[in-house]
């Protein structure tokens, strides 16, 4: 009876003109951004953040979770078109996805990924109407000591689950930490590492820091990976939709795709991405000819489309009912929460009902204006496929300028952004990660009070974390996977990572 | 790759030291935790994992290359990479003074023709759509506060 009541409070506030409005925008635009190489989806949502400013907490919210679902959309559209992902979520689909576009099969290809999305997004907000309330009851129960458990958890399992060296992810987290220490401290108010400067008694704003590493950052590195402007042939689209041989065969991979993606989607480090991969995994495995997979089977675009959309519905849980992201575009979405002057947590659904059930009620919404629009809008976006980078990077490099100076009306944030711009740019030449950075610039404030709170109470003594049975589960869990590469190296195995599909 | 992880972990080992002593002059414990306690145990696990890079890197554990890019590009790209980023600290020293419309007009002409290395007649068109847009979408559509 209660998710009836809160299905319906969630539609009435989805339904409203102009959530409807701002929902559109936000899946039109993510959709965009999906589709375009280039440009990632957590730097889009951070270079937008400053436009929602004049929106509501509630529909600034729905705007920005509409890029993101918009975007897993979108990304699909390149890998199958042009053998590019458009997203880091969409990589996978490109394995199968593009020889079914070589075929001749794009357009059923574009269908069922579509549709599976638009499943796995339904079921993905049931299960979040049904669980984040349970989520919430428990996490209520959660004390200083509990929070610093479960982001230690999150922060290791972002580095973990990260690309490249595990070493070079760790010092990224620990960095971003230190970056989040600038500015007064939040118990004593005296400054920190300010140097005198006024404007960094703030600390470094979170939007210009992400903006610079994620937007100006991946501009100037694909300076050096732009090749000359040249029209890309474009798989040719004969049909829109699949036939019912392809429904029945990708019914199986899109409920497991669902429930896998589902799943993974709720632990910090996973969403899109690897909830893809382990549904391509899988459908390989189980399959009666798993030798076909590669060259263009329906069952690896429906699998990995399915469970890349639940993933990511199911990431919104952890953030929305605990207060903790567990990937970075939740941690942008965390950001703008804060400047919105909404703190998330358990209490968010108690305190802002209108925003919770809001952002729920809109995912479906938005989920259906998807399966309506990206099908018949595919001619829009092969047109825009086609715009040379020379004319879009001018303009993300002005989106960057604008959002940041909008924040304050203050050069000093533009100055932050172009430095971590720069500084984006030599993290990918050295080979570091910037997730885990931005993570840790989101959580670290959160991680500190947490942290030096749980230490008061227990006079000092770092045992309290090892006293508490939610938080010692958390940290030896937490400490066995940063030990658990040295003991996969001594025994001839790697960290599992995104290197097996490259 | 070894010789630039030797170089990024002598860096992280720097930032480290400094941020640990910048951290004990806030203090670190007095009867409760200090406003230099978690950023001195940030900063000395960011200088001991930098240690361990910087070990790891000189007796070669690491052997197998993991970035395929030159550290210094080409002097093309170099010169692209730098101007660009001159224009955007150019469009800061600008903006409060020419106003948001022109120092945008200029900043996109300036990268569509010198960087992007396309025609007057194209990047003068694409500077003038673009500054047009962005200053009705921003302006007048978003209510934006710009110079």
């Amino acid at each position: 009876m209660d998710i009836l009541n809160n299905a319906y409070f969630a539609f009435s506030i989805a339904l409203e003109p102009m959530s409807l409005f701002v929902c559109f925008i936000g899946v039109f635009i993510g959709t965009l951004v999906g589709v375009l190489p280039g440009l990632g989806t957590s730097g889009a949502m951070a270079i937008l953040l400053p436009t929602t400013f004049s929106l509501s907490p509630t529909h600034a919210i729905i705007m920005l979770a509409g890029i993101y679902y918009g975007a897993l959309y979108g990304g699909s559209t390149t890998s199958i078109l042009l053998n590019v992902p458009g997203e880091g979520t969409s990589m996978i689909t490109c394995l199968d996805g593009y020889p079914m576009g070589q075929k001749g099969r794009a357009g059923p290809a574009l269908g069922i990924s579509a549709i599976g999305s638009f499943i796995s997004g339904t079921f993905g907000v049931v299960m979040l109407m049904t669980l984040a309330p349970i989520l919430v009851r428990i996490a209520l129960k959660f004390g200083p000591p509990e929070y610093v458990a479960l982001t230690f958890l999150g922060l290791t399992l972002v580095t973990y689950l990260a690309r490249g060296s595990l070493v070079k992810a760790l010092m990224m987290a620990t960095f971003g930490l230190l970056l989040g220490c600038f500015g007064l401290d939040i118990i004593t108010g005296e400054p920190r590492f300010t140097l005198g400067i006024i404007h960094l008694r703030d600390g470094f704003g979170l939007i210009p820091v992400m903006v610079g590493l994620f937007g100006v950052g991946e501009v100037l590195i694909n300076f050096e990976r732009k090749t000359k402007d040249s029209v890309i042939p474009i798989s040719k689209i004969r049909e829109l939709f699949p036939s019912v041989q392809d429904l029945k065969k990708s019914r199986g991979p899109i409920i497991r795709g669902s429930i896998i993606g589902f799943i993974l989607g709720l632990i910090p480090g996973g969403g899109g991405l690897i909830s893809g991969l382990f549904s391509y995994a899988i459908e390989k495995k189980i399959s009666k000819h798993p030798e076909r997979f590669g060259t263009g089977v329906i069952e690896g675009v429906a699998g990995p489309e399915t469970a890349n959309n639940a993933g990511g519905q199911a990431s919104y849980i952890p953030l929305l009912s605990l207060g903790i992201p567990c990937n970075v575009v939740m941690a942008v979405l965390m950001g703008a929460l804060m400047l919105k002057g909404v703190q998330p947590g358990p209490l968010l659904m108690e305190e802002h009902p209108h925003l919770f059930w809001g952002v729920v009620g809109s995912m479906y919404i938005g989920n259906i204006m998807l399966l309506v629009l990206n099908l018949p809008l595919i001619p829009l976006w092969v047109q825009i496929l086609r715009i040379p980078y020379a004319f879009l990077f001018p303009i993300i490099l002005l989106l960057t300028l604008v959002g940041s100076y909008t924040l304050n009306n203050s050069i000093w944030d533009i100055g932050v952004m172009i430095i971590f711009g720069i500084f984006g740019y030599l993290m990918k030449k050295f080979d570091y990660e910037p997730a885990p950075l931005v993570m840790a610039l989101v959580l670290g404030p959160m991680f500190e009070n947490s942290f030096r709170q749980s230490l008061i109470i227990s006079n000092g003594s770092p045992m309290i974390f090892f006293l508490r049975p939610i938080s010692s589960i958390c940290i030896i869990a937490a400490i066995l996977l940063l030990v658990s590469p040295f003991f996969l190296n001594m025994i001839g195995k790697k960290r599992p990572g995104l290197s097996d599909y490259e | 790759m070894e010789r630039y992880n030797i170089i990024s972990g002598l860096f992280w080992i720097g930032v480290g030291i400094i941020f640990c002593i910048g951290s004990l002059r806030l203090g670190l414990f007095d009867e409760m935790p200090q406003a230099g306690l978690f950023p001195f145990i940030m900063a000395f696990i960011l200088a001991s994992l930098s240690i361990f890079l910087l070990l790891m890197n000189i007796v070669g554990i690491k052997k197998k290359k993991t970035i395929k890019d030159k550290l210094i590009p080409e002097k093309g790209i170099f010169y692209k990479l730098l101007f660009s980023v001159l224009s955007l600290f150019s469009y800061i020293a600008l903006l409060e003074v020419l106003g948001f419309l022109f120092t945008t007009f200029l900043f996109i002409f300036f990268l569509i023709k010198f960087i992007a290395g396309k025609k007057y007649f194209v990047s003068i068109y694409w500077a003038f759509f673009t500054s047009s847009i962005s200053y009705l979408l921003f302006v007048l559509g978003l209510n934006v506060r710009l110079p």
